[in-house]
């Protein structure tokens, strides 16, 4: 290429930069438009499966990115690992081949073998046909799943449905606080057998012909789950598997915001999804985060407080309050019009409640 | 349970593809459909564009805004282009550069450019009179700031006949923007 064509595509490609700015916003808007209608129009939407595949797709390719960036570093402690690993696999099979119940929850290991390193995973799994038993449902886990049985179907969030291939089948369902408004008119059907406490929960079981279906209600964590079994399956067998669902410990506390970081030795203890999360750890100290829509007011106690301080934080103003040994800080984010309220016990300083405000993260 | 704790590369990448996918997933499987009909197929065609974009998430989150709709269109569109080459359905011609082509431009005189630039809607006024081709090789050259290289491998043609498909579909821009309108049914545009 002579200078002059090389002078003349350097000036084309300036040129129709320029005029390209306008075209991208002019095709954004046409987009937004398409994209807009086929939010209004049902017959538009997207099979709940490629949901699941996607953001399962998502989360995988995380999760490798993370752990390629760590293991390139940790070159040295996998090598030990895998000696490790390969003594904790002979144990585990020995311990499956004793064990019904070790086996139908058997821990897996899985290892992945690159030309740099070799890495090592130790995993819980069912048997689902490979999948994880967290990917049926964003914040709960089907912990357990009958020997035999795998995962034929479902609707992601919704509820999930596994068979064993000689007529037996059961369906997981999770609902938003309260069951599905038709339960208890379809339930009148069915012979009552009780009520027992399942992980603390109310549940009530009931059976007619070979089916069994048991309701408990998680209230601290703002579930409601229903398994029903089909084919023969036992009464025990249906409590069993609802014994192991629970809310998931990667799921989020909140829809929009996420908790980057919290004092050592804190563990959930129960909360209601995006409005609360209350925190504990084993020498009586508490936090609790409350994320509340703006649109009212927020009353906080500052009678006879030890400190009250005016606080700056992620660019929200708020306020910081000492009284009796809690630490109450609240913030206002004007932009998403919301209050994000943190209280502690005794045993945390305000600087420490401060840290875990700056780590709470709005997402956009 | 071993557990490693590590730290993220991009941890907020991935959150930025989950909502960019919560946002257009709607959008992926309608422009699969208008190349494929098998609604399965389609499924597997916006899967293989979701992990494409989050291979591609640091340079998604260097865009501006308003270019990731059509970005994430394109990415949906190629995917399932490659799809339908597999099913031996769709032809590509590489155009070759003839010898003594004229390579001088036909962009207009200085005088003429302040006056373009003054009205700088007139290549969004032309833009759908473009074929779809030359929209989206201007689009990604100078929107999404892909250079030849890339957009030969995604074209599956030289980097030299990309250099020459650029410089035609700017041509015929301009000669759109001048008032001209060029029929040339003797190419064929693959």
């Amino acid at each position: 290429m002579t200078r002059h064509e090389h002078l003349l595509e350097e000036y084309e490609d300036a040129y129709f930069a320029l005029l390209m700015e306008d075209v991208m916003v002019q095709e954004e808007a046409r987009l937004e438009a398409w994209n807009r209608a086929l939010q209004n129009d049902p017959a538009a939407a997207v099979p709940g499966s490629l949901d699941r595949r996607c953001l399962q797709t998502i989360r995988r390719y995380a999760f490798l990115q993370r752990r390629g960036a760590a293991f390139r570093q940790a070159r040295k402690v996998l090598q030990i690992a895998a000696v490790i690993a390969a003594v904790m696999a002979t144990l585990f099979t020995s311990a499956f081949a004793v064990s019904e119940e070790f086996r139908t929850a058997a821990l897996e290991l899985v290892r992945t073998v690159t030309g740099q390193y070799t890495q090592l995973d130790i995993r819980r799994t069912g048997e689902t046909n490979g999948r994880w038993t967290g990917d049926y449902f964003q914040r709960v886990d089907v912990g357990w799943i009958p020997e035999g049985f795998s995962y034929c179907g479902g609707e992601y969030d919704v509820y999930a449905e596994f068979e064993n291939g000689r007529g037996q089948s059961f369906r997981v369902e999770v609902y938003p606080e309260n069951p599905p408004l038709d339960f208890d008119a379809e339930i009148r059907s069915y012979d009552y057998q009780g009520s027992v406490f399942i992980n603390g929960n109310q549940s009530r079981c009931f059976t007619r012909e070979d089916a069994v279906v048991i309701d408990a209600s998680d209230q601290n964590n703002g579930f409601h789950f229903v398994v029903r079994a089909f084919g023969g399956i036992s009464v025990d067998t249906a409590t069993k598997i609802m014994m192991n669902i629970r809310r998931s410990p990667h799921a989020a506390y909140f829809e929009n915001a996420e908790i980057l970081w919290l004092p050592e030795g804190l563990a959930y203890q129960e909360g209601r999804y995006d409005w609360y999360a209350k925190f504990a750890d084993g020498e009586g100290r508490w936090l609790w985060v409350y994320i509340y829509n703006g649109f009212g007011s927020l009353h906080i106690d500052t009678v006879d407080a030890n400190f009250v301080e005016d606080v700056f934080i992620n660019g929200n103003q708020g306020l910081c309050v000492v009284k009796n040994g809690y630490v109450h800080i609240v913030t206002t984010d004007l932009a998403r019009c919301l209050y994000i309220d943190v209280i502690a016990s005794d045993g945390f300083s305000p600087d420490t409640v401060k840290e875990v405000v700056e780590h709470i993260k709005l997402l956009p | 349970m071993i557990i490693f704790t590590i730290p993220g590369d991009n941890p907020d990448g991935m959150a930025f593809i989950q909502d960019l996918y919560r946002r257009y997933s709607r959008l992926m499987f309608a422009e699969a459909l208008r190349f494929v009909s098998n609604r399965q197929d389609c499924e597997d065609i916006v899967q293989d564009a979701v992990e494409s974009l989050c291979q591609k998430v640091d340079t998604l989150q260097t865009l501006p805004p308003p270019a990731l709709p059509a970005y994430v269109v394109y990415t949906v569109k190629h995917k399932s282009i490659n799809f339908l080459r597999h099913q031996s359905v769709v032809h590509r011609h590489t155009a070759v550069l003839e010898d003594g082509e004229d390579l001088e431009s036909p962009l207009p005189s200085p005088e003429e450019v302040a006056e373009l630039r003054e009205r700088a809607d007139g290549l969004g006024k032309v833009w759908p009179l473009l074929p779809e081709e030359d929209r989206e090789l201007l689009y990604r050259k100078y929107v999404l700031g892909q250079d030849n290289g890339e957009l030969a491998e995604l074209f599956h043609c030289q980097r030299d006949s990309m250099r020459m498909r650029l410089f035609r579909a700017r041509r015929r821009a301009v000669s759109l923007m001048k008032g001209e309108r060029e029929h040339d049914a003797s190419r064929t545009f693959a």
